[in-house]
């Protein structure tokens, strides 16, 4: 789950991060909540903030107005904004970078640089020997000489601060059961260092974290045009494309496959629906529900399955359940096989469904039938 | 001989009572593997189709000799019991729980990797040796022996090109799928260096997806260390940018992870890309 910033730093207080003064508005003509000037952040799932116009400087009542309306309005790619962040203005002597990841990396992975405020792909691209990169063993925490080692690359001068501030953000990291945490900038204040922003991304299977992530979902429900996001309740996962051909799979990998032969064939995907671990009578019957009322254009479905852990008798009957039920006319195809197949296929074939064997030769057939393409792979 | 397993494999379940874990437990000794333990705390004494169930690996230790361990045990207690296992000093663990917890994987696989123990997973179906035996979920009827070896992220994956070679007539020397990631004990990589020194295995079978980069490590792996001939199959060219198509490691943000970064570095180290399965078998055909 990613945090707005005023969610980050509010467990990053709670991790005992210095992090400035702020307090967040969610409405227009709130008070000013603390003495001018003060910087107003848009809160916004996305970066770039800055530049869209979404940070301003508010020196009086006048500016809090304006600016308060103007940020609140906005949209900053494709991003609505929730909220706003009033903060304490703080005057940087320096501004670092610092992170903490385990997204894209294979282990928990520090990253700091001099040049921070910036955006850390771009120095990463154009001053590379700027970005340091430390790895960091789960079991003993990042040790002494890399502490050390950091802070001859970052030309600190106050080293023990440095330690005990990337000391923190590593506790905070590990006990948040984080994929992210990142301050960018990291600014030196009054020869102190400071987290004037956060990034936080917590792990939605961090089993402990749970209570305090439906805390934070609650407390959204108070900010600035936000809607919460539905919430699947099975593992299925259900990505709207912009085609008219439903596809529903029992594997990521064979969905990801059906949905390269589908294009290749000339199709078009409407949706692509991958029924995860939990895969019962009532989550294939779900998953069919998601695929034909999320897309009111869907012409036909190809239900691609192949059976190790999942059983192609429970399959079968939320499929067939799901037909009988909302008396479905557009074509759907089944590729079945695997586990308990022939009592599927029997299924299948009592309620009058096709069945297929060959995912090749359905693809291409599922194409003909549907799109009146030529249905053939191009190569 | 395949990789990772053969015939003489010992292998010992956890969660052995539970649904997955007994079902997968009848399928394995169907397919002839020697399952000579499991254990369920709690469950010590019983038996599940035949195998004894003992509480604790080191009790089941005292009594049978096994080198493999395959683990069914829900997300909340998987660290825990991987710990259990590598303690007990197996060669070979395949983890087959899914949505454990980041930062329980990266204690398990550090804690593997300075054990000596293979990891395969999280959240895998596992290896199968067609006609010797299997640790894992492969449905045995789409795999057949012979000397191509695969490696897989997806399961399902996995299973489609095993039947599509199996349906042409080409055979298996091993099946692994490592799981959908982001990050693994065993990778594609290690399958590789595996099958290359394999003597049962002709030609491997590389298939990838799109998101991370282990697709790219096993490219520059296979220009440097592998003679024999590579096939692959990357699947989600097709897939959107910045979403995440079932497996948490397919994802594509900006330039890294793409179909075409992938194909490109496999390309270079002289790998036979395919489109699909069905060029798949005609490549594999000349190669055999």
């Amino acid at each position: 789950m990613n945090l707005f910033e005023y969610e980050g730093k509010a467990l990053m207080r709670e991790y005992g991060i210095p992090v400035p003064e702020s307090h967040l508005i969610v409405s227009e003509g709130e008070a000013a909540p603390m003495a001018f000037p003060f910087v107003l952040k848009a809160q916004v799932m996305t970066g770039g903030r800055g530049k869209a116009g979404g940070v301003k400087v508010c020196e009086n009542e006048a500016d809090y107005e304006k600016y308060a309306h103007d940020i609140l309005n906005m949209e900053i790619k494709g991003h609505r904004v929730h909220g706003l962040l009033a903060e304490q203005m703080m005057k940087a002597e320096k501004e670092l970078y610092l992170s903490i990841t385990l997204q894209g990396v294979a282990k928990p992975t520090l990253i700091a640089s001099r040049m921070g405020g910036m955006d850390i792909e771009t120095v990463s691209k154009e001053n590379p020997e700027e970005i340091v990169k430390l790895e960091i063993d789960p079991f003993t925490g990042l040790k002494g000489y890399q502490l050390k080692y950091l802070a001859k690359k970052l030309g600190v001068e106050d080293k023990q601060d440095l330690f005990e501030m990337v000391k923190k953000v590593q506790d905070a990291f590990f006990k948040a059961g984080a994929l992210l945490v990142e301050i960018n900038p990291l600014g030196l204040v009054d020869g102190k260092l400071v987290a004037m922003d956060s990034k936080f991304v917590i792990d939605g299977h961090a089993r402990h974290m749970q209570g305090k992530l439906s805390e934070l979902e609650e407390a959204r429900e108070k900010l600035h045009a936000y809607k919460a996001p539905e919430k699947e309740a099975t593992t299925i996962t259900y990505v709207p494309l912009d085609g008219d051909l439903g596809l529903i799979s029992d594997g990521a990998g064979t969905g990801m496959l059906t949905l390269d032969l589908l294009n290749d064939a000339g199709g078009h995907v409407a949706s692509f629906c991958e029924l995860g671990g939990m895969t019962t009578e009532e989550v294939m019957y779900r998953a069919m529900d998601l695929t034909l009322t999320g897309h009111p254009e869907v012409k036909g479905v190809i239900i691609v399955l192949i059976g190790g852990f999942n059983r192609m008798d429970n399959m079968a009957l939320g499929i067939t359940k799901y037909v009988k039920e909302h008396d479905v006319k557009i074509p759907i195809f089944t590729r079945m096989c695997g586990t308990m197949e022939e009592v599927g296929l029997e299924t299948m074939k009592e309620a009058g469904m096709p069945t297929y064997n060959i995912l090749v030769d359905t693809v291409k057939e599922f194409v003909r039938t549907v799109e009146g393409g030529a249905g053939e792979c191009q190569s | 001989m395949s990789i990772l397993i053969n015939k003489d494999s010992k292998v010992l379940v956890q969660a052995i009572t539970g649904k997955s874990g007994s079902l997968q437990t009848k399928v394995m000794l169907e397919a002839g593997t020697n399952i000579v333990a499991g254990v369920t705390p709690g469950k010590g004494g019983q038996e599940v189709h035949g195998v004894p169930v003992y509480d604790y690996i080191s009790e089941a230790k005292a009594a049978h000799d096994f080198d493999t361990v395959i683990c069914f045990v829900p997300p909340a207690g998987a660290k825990d019991s991987c710990f259990e296992a590598i303690d007990s000093g197996i060669k070979v663990l395949v983890l087959t729980t899914e949505e454990i917890a980041l930062h329980d994987v990266v204690e398990i696989i550090a804690y593997a990797k300075a054990h000596d123990t293979i990891l395969v997973g999280p959240g895998c179906a596992g290896v199968i040796a067609p006609g010797v035996c299997k640790v894992g979920a492969h449905p045995v009827r789409f795999f057949t022996k012979g000397r191509v070896g695969v490696v897989s992220k997806s399961g399902a994956l996995s299973y489609e090109i095993g039947k599509t070679l199996t349906d042409a007539g080409i055979g298996q020397s091993g099946v692994v799928a490592i799981g959908g990631g982001p990050i693994w004990g065993f990778t594609q990589k290690d399958a590789v260096a595996l099958y290359e020194k394999d003597p049962d295995t002709d030609v491997i079978v590389l298939l990838g997806e799109i998101g991370g980069g282990s697709e790219e490590d096993a490219a520059a792996y296979i220009k440097e260390h592998v003679t024999k001939p590579v096939v692959s199959l990357i699947v989600g060219r097709n897939a959107p940018q910045g979403k995440s198509l079932g497996h948490a490691g397919a994802i594509v943000s900006g330039n890294v992870g793409t179909a075409k970064t992938k194909i490109a570095a496999l390309q270079d180290a002289g790998v036979h890309v395919v489109k699909n399965p069905v060029e798949m078998v005609e490549t594999i055909w000349t190669l055999l």
